[in-house]
């Protein structure tokens, strides 16, 4: 009972935490919209046709094809996250000598390559970097600078 | 193991300071975003928001609008507000309401730009005030039933494969159908939206 009652306690400490977003994560994303916001230009008519399906259907599709790229890319980083760190006793990011020695976000990196994929396709891209399985592209996604 | 093991284990893990999966692609995301490099932005937080985040979702609409997907900008924000509401702000609102303009649901662009203008800065409110003057000017009441009539058929078209953005056509229409004169299909508008406005059935 006390075991249940303990476990129940942390996985909510830890599912509190994961949706708290840093003050600095956020104080970048809002800079980052500030500094891309352009208001419409053009004036509005209700005389033009609506967006026409045939324009959209193939983006939407590649979209959802993305976001199931997505899905599986953060579904492989937790599980491989989760291995190391009981491989570890919770450390992070080292070789141990357990033959456990990948970067845990190696894989969310490979299908984030996907995603990219589907995500140039959805836009117009030709998607030539992700034309081995989507992996290609993503480990050579320039993840190399992030902080 | 021994339970005492086990629950000594857990309190360790547990007092590791937590830096959620998400946030170092939220990071990214914005970096890339910044640098409008809007493709590489989605799928940053589109990965954020497969590890977990919320938030994630609203900025993967903002790059859907940047991108110059209107109407999936539209779902997204939809689906991004059903997810975690609390996570708007005054800046997310603004690029809502653009995703609506430029998806000529004008009446949704004007509901968050009003929002927005409420909490905007000296410079963007202004701005917001006179797009909101046009939207207004343009809601001539001779073009509001055929308009009425073009959201309708896009909604139906919508309804059964993506019924958020289904939802933002048929809540549009109603709306204007609530300024036409003759209330031009305002009861279908208004059942459709609030069909669709319902949860699916199995998902409570």
């Amino acid at each position: 009972m006390f075991r249940c009652a303990l476990m129940l306690g942390l996985l909510l400490a830890w599912t509190a935490g994961a949706e708290e977003l840093a003050p600095r994560t956020r104080a970048l994303l809002h800079e980052a919209l500030e500094a891309r916001l352009v208001l419409p230009s053009e004036p509005p008519s209700l005389q033009r046709p609506v967006l026409l399906p045939s324009a959209t259907a193939p983006a939407a599709a590649a979209a959802r094809e993305s976001n199931a790229a997505a899905t599986q890319a953060a579904q492989s980083a937790a599980a491989n996250r989760a291995a190391q760190d009981l491989a570890n006793g919770k450390g992070h990011g080292n070789g141990n000598g357990n033959g456990n020695g990948n970067d845990p976000s190696d894989s969310a990196r490979n299908a984030a390559g996907q995603a990219r994929a589907a995500e140039a396709r959805a836009t117009g891209g030709n998607g030539a970097s992700n034309g081995h399985n989507g992996n290609g592209g993503g480990n050579g996604g320039g993840k190399g600078n992030k902080p | 193991m021994s339970s005492v093991r086990v629950v000594v284990l857990a309190l360790l893990l547990a007092a590791e300071p937590n830096v959620p999966a998400s946030e170092a692609h939220l990071v990214a995301g914005a970096e890339a975003f910044r640098a409008e490099s809007y493709e590489k932005a989605l799928v940053e937080f589109r990965v954020a928001e497969a590890l977990g985040s919320t938030e994630a979702s609203w900025y993967a609409a903002a790059s859907l609008l940047k991108l110059g997907r209107a109407e999936d900008a539209v779902e997204a924000f939809v689906l991004a507000e059903r997810s975690n509401r609390a996570a708007a702000d005054a800046l997310l609102e603004v690029y809502r309401g653009q995703a609506c303009y430029l998806a000529q649901l004008y009446l949704c662009a004007d509901r968050w730009f009003e929002s927005a203008a409420s909490r905007a800065g000296p410079r963007l409110a202004p701005q917001l005030k006179t797009l909101r003057a046009e939207i207004r000017d343009a809601l001539q009441p001779a073009q509001l039933d055929a308009a009425i009539d073009r959201r309708l058929a896009r909604a139906a078209e919508l309804q059964a494969t993506r019924p958020a953005l289904a939802l933002a056509y048929a809540e549009e229409a109603a709306g204007l159908a609530g300024r036409s004169t003759s209330r031009h299909r305002q009861t279908e508008a208004a059942t459709l939206a609030a069909r669709l406005a319902a949860p699916p059935r199995g998902s409570q």
